[in-house]
């Protein structure tokens, strides 16, 4: 603390006085009896056709194979090698996974060419390089998002 | 007489946070943590009441941190309760390689973040309620302002408010450390522990968010 600049103890003064704020009256009586009618609620709740699937298959992976890791990495194994397969000529395809950031457990681009073929849902552009980043939770390790980005035109062809 | 004004009154050196939102004992105590352990092990088993007694003895704490990083009460509640449904879901998997409390920390700033993230674009509601009680017995406040009046009341409303507002203009990790460092006292390694990454990164963002505050309330300090 000897190092931190007077300014910076007095920001801390002034944040420090935030934690007097309080929640609306009843909040946290509220809050759990909430939590509770929540969590009965999902108990008495028959799983879907999809999650009673979901739950035979993770019964019955090893324990080293988590959910986590699988799910995301066969998606995105599962997209690049449909890639590959489907573009012979393959000037500038998917490289390795270049980077990993905290919270994505899958990041890589790639590049599109005229002969790729993708869905045009996707509305993705041939000649474009694009990152695809499958967003986790890291604690619970359940995927929550998967977003394509753009980075823009794909190196010409060596 | 403004907030800022009031605020350039005080002049105690201490910055020892008071003792209201983070009147709950910090629950990384060991004997804390042993209470903890029984009520997860109870919980595993399908144990709810167990479980109700860990959101019990935690909601504050979470609530007040998911309220740091969002200013907003009703976010701040539906968001607490998501944190401690998705909790009860994951807690078969929780292996007590961290404290409980941890982990369900790491839980509330990742949901947190990805909300935030989800409504970056949505106007910000800052709100601040009167201080409690327990305020009116802090150093720092009585100094701050004697006598309990509309505009002392007003001084307070406003210093929330600009203190919310320059909060929510730090980026969202920023603001989740200056939360739990700055407001909820934690120290930097518990907060290394919460967020994945060592110590030096949570000084090295407690010191980029000062920074930023300092620009944003430089008449205040």
């Amino acid at each position: 603390m000897e190092n931190t600049p007077p300014e910076h103890v007095r920001i801390r003064r002034l944040l420090a006085l935030k934690a007097h704020e309080k929640p609306p009256p009843g909040t946290f009586n509220d809050l759990r009896r909430a939590v509770r009618a929540r969590i009965e609620a999902e108990a008495a709740r028959q799983p879907t056709a999809m999650e009673r699937l979901l739950q035979r298959l993770t019964g019955a992976w090893p324990q080293w194979l988590q959910p986590a890791t699988v799910i995301p990495t066969g998606f995105a194994l599962l997209l690049v090698a449909g890639l590959v397969l489907r573009q012979p000529n393959r000037p500038g395809i998917p490289t390795a996974p270049s980077t990993h950031q905290a919270g994505l457990s899958s990041l890589f681009d790639f590049t599109t060419n005229q002969q790729v073929s993708i869905p045009r849902s996707l509305g993705l552009t041939p000649g474009m390089t694009y990152r695809i980043e499958i967003q986790t939770d890291d604690a619970t390790a359940t995927p929550q998002s998967i977003r394509i980005i753009p980075l823009g035109p794909a190196p010409a062809p060596r | 007489m403004s907030a800022a004004a009031l605020f350039m009154e005080s002049t105690a050196e201490s910055i020892a946070p008071p003792a209201s939102l983070r009147a709950t004992p910090p629950a990384t105590a060991a004997g804390n943590d042993g209470i903890d352990s029984g009520l997860v092990r109870a919980a595993q088993g399908g144990d709810l009441d167990a479980f109700d007694e860990l959101v019990e003895r935690h909601q504050e704490r979470i609530y007040g941190l998911v309220y740091h990083m969002t200013s907003h009460h009703e976010d701040a509640t539906d968001l607490t309760q998501d944190v401690f449904v998705k909790a009860w879901k994951a807690i078969p998997q929780f292996k007590g390689d961290s404290s409980f409390y941890t982990w369900v920390y790491r839980i509330a700033v990742n949901h947190t973040l990805n909300h935030l993230k989800q409504r970056r674009n949505r106007t910000v509601h800052v709100s601040l309620n009167d201080m409690d009680l327990h305020a009116e017995h802090d150093p720092e406040l009585v100094q701050l302002v004697s006598h309990r009046t509309p505009r002392r009341d007003a001084g307070l409303r406003e210093l929330g408010e600009r203190l919310n507002a320059a909060l929510m203009k730090l980026s969202e990790e920023h603001r989740a450390v200056v939360a739990m460092h700055d407001i909820q006292d934690m120290p930097h390694d518990e907060i290394a522990r919460i967020l994945g990454c060592n110590p030096g990164t949570v000084r090295s963002r407690l010191f980029y968010a000062r920074q930023q505050l300092q620009a944003h309330l430089s008449d205040l300090i």
